[in-house]
């Protein structure tokens, strides 16, 4: 005789329902912001397009507000948690291994780091001295 | 010695189908001891205080998969789940998630052994050998790529730990996708290509959102999350080499 | 059961999430300094109209909007919009690929 089997729904909060859940959420939200700059970095370029009065005009009106400087500090910290995270999940996703043994993760990751490291650092020597 | 025997609580989900129509908890206070786990503790009821409480359990030591439970809200071996790492609070115990149950901690597993057959988790040889002309060898190297994924006790704490499968009951899984990589790297294998109509299928692989939930509950640290991204990496290459070079070698 | 088209956005989605990882921060960075600093600080305009420049950022903004389309799909989804996921897919790669071609219109100067 079969008995009736008992279902449990998954809540729609289920994502608030540990600590680890919660920061995968939080990561998943920094996609907004990549999102968010994406378009800024969009808009910017048009403003470049519009000769040198129009794009001084947007420089001080637009960029140098309060609301700009508000939103680039949000945007930092959550494009910032984007990369740690995208970074701390490379070794899960590469499996790199040498011969028969795997990679410690932590080097895969402080590769990661490293080349982060160097490429700002070459676009701020790019950019600086101009 | 304890002078004074000191106690714990279990708050133990019941479900009787032939007697009640809803679910409801049951309390039992069972002896304290430093070296039990949950499962000590589930038998010390079912044997000296409710005969009726259903559940199941084999070898005790974390290797067969069966005593798979919710054990204050994590999926959790009971036999792994140690009684001193939750004294002197309640300990709440239940039935996996995203399982229906049968009775009381039991649920059905059917959907997993099913998915486990649809994905053909076994080994296909590439080539078959008679016994006359010796084993399969397989260098260290090789032995590597995929032994991390053999370690499966089929114990489904990462389907009770995953939302997606919670929300998608079509979903593969974590563990039987993480058993078809198991496979697919194996060298002795060849059935990849036969395998991949439904690991890369919208309910296999591409299902998954890498929440992670899977790899951190897993106890023998199978890693079915690191399965499941590097296999998305494979067909995704795969994908556009029969895009671009569609006359290339299948 | 099939196999799934998928890798044709996941391909952009995974070649985003580098290249908006790696690039954005600094660019972040550099924005707030342009912010405090303003127009007479550094020259932002000539910096902008750089080919080389407009060929970084048109390819980060247009994988960076892959990545995070894909993304906001998935989340969408899995706070219980099932039932709709192939409109809300197709909503979000068709805003990837209008700003796709907006980038390129702003980037080749084309769009001023």
């Amino acid at each position: 005789m079969k008995t009736k089997e008992y279902i449990r729904p998954i809540p729609a909060t289920w994502w608030l329902h540990n600590r680890q859940v919660i920061q995968f959420m939080l990561r998943e939200m920094s996609s907004f912001f990549v999102l968010g700059f994406a378009i800024f970095l969009l808009v910017l370029l048009y403003a470049a397009n519009r000769g040198p009065a129009a794009f001084r005009d947007f420089d001080v009106t637009v960029l140098q507000s309060g609301w700009i400087k508000a939103y680039l500090w949000i945007t930092l910290i959550f494009v910032g948690y984007h990369s740690i995270t995208s970074f701390n999940a490379a070794p899960t996703i590469m499996a790199p291994r040498w011969g028969e043994d795997k990679i410690d993760p932590r080097v895969v990751i402080a590769a990661n780091y490293g080349l982060w490291l160097i490429v700002s650092l070459v676009i701020l020597i790019f950019v600086l001295p101009s | 010695m304890d002078h004074e025997q000191r106690t714990i609580t279990l708050d133990v989900f019941r479900y009787l189908p032939e007697q009640e129509e809803q679910p409801r908890f049951q309390s039992y206070t069972v002896p304290y001891r430093e070296d039990w786990v949950v499962l000590d503790a589930l038998n010390h009821i079912k044997d000296q205080m409710d005969g009726t409480l259903s559940y199941r359990w084999s070898c005790r030591m974390g290797v067969c998969g069966s005593c798979g439970m919710m054990v204050n809200g994590e999926p959790k071996l009971t036999c792994a789940a140690f009684l001193k790492d939750y004294y002197p609070n309640t300990i709440r115990v239940e039935p996996l998630t995203n399982f229906p149950v049968i009775r009381d901690l039991i649920i059905n597993l059917e959907d997993f052994l099913h998915k486990l057959k649809e994905l053909k988790t076994w080994m296909i040889p590439k080539e078959t050998k008679a016994v006359s002309e010796g084993e399969y060898l397989q260098t260290p190297e090789q032995l590597a790529s995929f032994k991390q994924f053999s370690m499966c006790i089929n114990c489904m704490l990462c389907y009770a730990a995953c939302p997606v499968y919670g929300i998608e009951p079509k979903f593969l899984g974590p563990a039987a996708i993480a058993l078809a990589q198991r496979y697919n790297l194996d060298s002795r294998d060849g059935a990849s290509a036969e395998r991949a109509e439904m690991v890369a299928s919208s309910e296999g692989i591409w299902e998954c959102t890498f929440i992670g939930e899977c790899s951190r509950v897993c106890p023998k640290h199978v890693d079915p999350a690191a399965a499941i991204q590097q296999a998305k990496v494979i067909n995704t290459m795969d994908w556009w080499k029969s895009v671009l070079l569609p006359w290339g070698k299948k | 059961m099939a196999k799934s088209n998928e890798p044709l956005v996941w391909a952009p989605f995974f070649a985003g999430a580098g290249l908006s990882a790696l690039l954005m921060p600094v660019l972040i960075v550099l924005m707030l300094a342009a912010s405090y600093s303003g127009p007479e600080a550094f020259d932002l305009r000539g910096l902008l109209n750089n080919w080389l420049v407009r060929l970084i950022l048109f390819f980060l903004i247009s994988l960076s909007l892959f990545h995070a389309v894909h993304r906001i799909r998935f989340i969408l989804v899995d706070l219980g919009l099932k039932s709709a996921s192939g409109l809300i897919a197709a909503l979000c790669y068709g805003f990837a690929v209008m700003g796709t071609l907006l980038a390129l219109l702003v980037a080749t100067g084309v769009w001023s």
